[in-house]
């Protein structure tokens, strides 16, 4: 008898772990989600890619924390979209691991919907999951005036889409950004830098105003210490010789002795803040944001990035990224990308997902979206926000893209190294030759 | 009491299947896995490729982990001189009778209870800090020119240093708990004897704290081991030379960093993770063999 109780308690216990189990599957992710609009019922049995008929709910995987205020203009846009075809929009709010956290989720059948992410991290990670988004974005939404959504959308990014979608749209770009060099208007006006310097000589005149007016030229953090190397060299060789460069140890090249010499240049010429090698990122971007340093070469966010520290009439100005004498590129060739949305092939409702990806990219939210983050609209008849205009030139005038971190993070051994030897570089440290010879170890 | 193997099983059954599941069999998945290349650590097993020990060759051949292997070694070496020295000094004074006992062992023991990243971005911003930092402040008082704390030449003993500063309050409870336990019957004998101070440290205190040295030695080797956040806090967003270690770069490995998902490769992230508990158990053995617990009774 008692071993018989002894099998039911166990058969019981057993039981309660399986219901935990599920509860707290369930309970976990309603935890770390928080739903546009209650919870709907599971959609019906149709095949993938398919949307007969309305589903109830559709699931959103985001890379924003809830705070975020992309997160909250997400959120207010699907909760639009709730009450106009209602449909509930369930988000998760999964922060900078939305990639990892998605791709686990489906290897583990879990129902997602749409997602967003980088856009060619998503590409990268997700490409076994992605459903080809063509033939909806070549509709017209509510949002597009008749036109077909890839057609009011920048076209400079739909095409970058296309093109590492192995020439189809795979994901929806939205919140562009593009790298370039952020300055203080304020302190180029009361140096007497009437104009954005175009090319490196230019550049060297407009630092040196700079400096003898007071104010320290420019500075950089930790974090994008590699970004200013790799812009010049980039953009004196391109990007096929730089990998070689950097998969070969093949350092002791004429173009990278050029780019170390400039930018050496620039530190015995005193424009570099002496912070600059120790600066532990936002170390430095804050000073450009407080009115100490004038330039810094990062990407579109660092206005929204820096809204509390810099003063009410702080005016933000960009240029691209000077050209050197002799250089394969010149303005024409910059890093720029942008966050973008994708649709997974297990999706049942792909299309009422993209309606909504329409009514965020284009329209009202994209407005909404990009006044609300200083951040840039994707559709191209949107207001851009004043602390970015002089960025939409850049824009509009690159047609050649470098790769994220311009391909010096394509080797981890390789990028520590030379972190750590430009670090040296611009505080003196190390010069031209020593460089050399400490890259090529 | 006569036992009933069915109402042991039945009882044991849960725990132990719960432990298989939640426990066992990520790390034997996780073994296996760094013996195949794998790219992302959920893929199925149906799509790993046997890979022998080329993960292992890979990464002992990598210049990256082997930094990272050096910086944890001179931190585990230093620490362990540095952290457990201190932390030994503190509890025999906080333990010898000296007041406001309780009010220094709180302050000592303070920064353990707040957050590393807390801690960490503290001494960055506020004692590390080029311009307003307290080091610097204090070189300038006596007119000596600043230092770059956080530079690629200083910033891996600045790391390690506040890390050690951080450690010293638990390390010091422990000995504090170690040096209570031993009776006072012992000192005082030594006393009547006419033992120094120095006498009865060496002789008392020393060989009876065995089993705490062994205790320390591994509670340090596992927190060493795992170096993590303040790697992140030094050396935010993207890898240095100074702050790398093996857990950030299983970390890059596994999950990548912006931009370069591309690089993923979970099977060595694996055999990263299997490195790391191979030296823990080394140290542990080793730990055994050095300094038996069971000795000296008391």
């Amino acid at each position: 008898m008692k071993k018989l109780i002894a099998m039911l308690l166990v058969v019981c216990m057993l039981l309660a772990l399986g219901a935990c189990s599920n509860d707290s599957e369930k309970s976990s992710a309603t935890s770390s989600t928080s739903e546009a609009s209650s919870s709907g019922s599971e959609s019906s049995s149709n095949e993938p890619g398919k949307s007969s008929d309305k589903p109830e709910k559709l699931v959103f995987w985001t890379m924003w924390n809830d705070a975020e205020t992309q997160a909250i203009d997400l959120t207010k846009a699907a909760e639009e979209y709730t009450a106009e075809t209602g449909i509930k929009i369930e988000i998760t709010y999964n922060g900078r691991q939305n990639l990892q956290l998605a791709l686990t989720a489906l290897n583990a059948g879990t129902q997602i919907d749409f997602a967003d992410g980088d856009l060619d991290d998503t590409l990268n990670t997700w490409k076994n999951y992605m459903t080809d988004l063509d033939k909806y974005a070549k509709q017209s939404y509510p949002t597009t005036n008749g036109k077909p959504l890839d057609e009011v959308l920048n076209q400079t990014l739909i095409k970058v889409a296309r093109e590492i979608g192995g020439g189809t749209l795979k994901n929806i770009p939205f919140q562009p950004c593009s790298f370039v060099i952020m300055y203080n208007k304020g302190a180029f006006k009361d140096a007497g830098v009437t104009k954005a310097p175009d090319t490196w000589d230019e550049f060297l005149v407009a630092c040196k105003k700079i400096k003898d007016s007071g104010i320290i030229p420019i500075t950089v953090d930790d974090a994008y210490l590699h970004m200013l190397f790799g812009s010049y060299l980039e953009r004196m060789i391109g990007v096929d010789e730089t990998v070689n460069i950097i998969k070969n140890n093949a350092w002791d090249n004429e173009a990278v002795r050029k780019t170390v010499g400039a930018w050496k240049e620039m530190y015995d010429l005193g424009y570099f803040s002496p912070k600059a090698s120790t600066n532990v990122y936002p170390a430095g971007q804050q000073d450009i944001g407080n009115g100490t340093v004038a330039m810094y070469f990062n990407g579109t966010w660092l206005p929204d990035g820096l809204r509390n520290v810099t003063a009410a009439d702080f005016e933000w100005g960009q240029f691209a990224f000077p050209t050197a004498d002799n250089a394969k590129y010149g303005k024409e060739a910059n890093y720029f990308g942008a966050q973008s949305f994708a649709i997974f092939n297990t999706s049942k409702y792909p299309q009422e997902a993209f309606n909504y990806i329409a009514s965020v990219v284009s329209g009202k939210w994209d407005e909404q979206i990009a006044k609300d983050t200083w951040g840039i609209p994707m559709a191209t008849d949107a207001e851009w926000p004043a602390c970015l205009a002089d960025t939409k030139t850049i824009f509009e005038n690159t047609t050649v893209r470098f790769p994220n971190n311009f391909n010096m993070q394509d080797d981890q051994n390789q990028y520590v190294k030379l972190k750590a030897n430009f670090a040296k570089l611009i505080s003196g440290k190390l010069d031209v030759d020593r460089f050399i010879t400490e890259m090529c170890k | 009491m006569k036992r009933s193997k069915g109402m042991i099983i039945g009882f044991l059954a849960p725990a132990v299947l719960s432990y298989l599941i939640v426990f066992l069999y990520p790390t034997v998945r996780t073994i296996l896995m760094s013996f195949f290349r794998v790219k992302e650590v959920s893929d199925p097993i149906s799509s790993w490729s046997f890979n022998g020990l080329e993960n292992y060759k890979k990464l002992l051949s990598t210049d990256v982990f082997q930094t990272a292997m050096k910086n944890i070694a001179v931190i585990w070496g230093f620490g362990l001189v540095a952290v457990m020295g201190s932390s030994m000094l503190l509890g025999i004074i906080l333990t010898s009778g000296v007041r406001g006992k309780k009010f220094f062992r709180a302050v000592i023991y303070l920064p353990d209870i707040i957050a590393s990243v807390a801690i960490g971005t503290m001494w960055v911003e506020y004692i590390y800090n080029a311009e307003y930092g307290l080091f610097n402040r204090i070189l300038a008082f006596f007119r000596l020119d600043p230092v770059g704390w956080t530079g690629p030449d200083v910033i891996f003993w600045s790391m390690t240093i506040a890390f050690c500063f951080g450690c010293v309050g638990k390390y010091m409870l422990i000995y504090i708990n170690g040096i209570e336990r031993i009776s006072p019957a012992y000192y005082e004998a030594a006393t009547i004897e006419g033992a120094g101070i120095f006498r009865k440290f060496w002789s008392i205190t020393v060989p009876l704290l065995r089993g705490i040295y062994h205790t320390n030695l591994t509670i340090w080797t596992c927190g060493v081991v795992g170096f993590f956040v303040w790697s992140q806090v030094f050396s935010p967003l993207s890898m240095s030379t100074g702050t790398v270690t093996p857990m950030i770069y299983m970390y890059y490995l596994v999950f990548g960093s912006e931009g370069q998902v591309s690089v993923h490769d979970s099977g060595a992230g694996a055999a990263i993770g299997v490195l790391l508990t191979l030296m823990i158990l080394l140290v542990f053995a080793c730990s055994n063999l050095l300094v038996k617990k069971d000795d000296i009774e008391f």
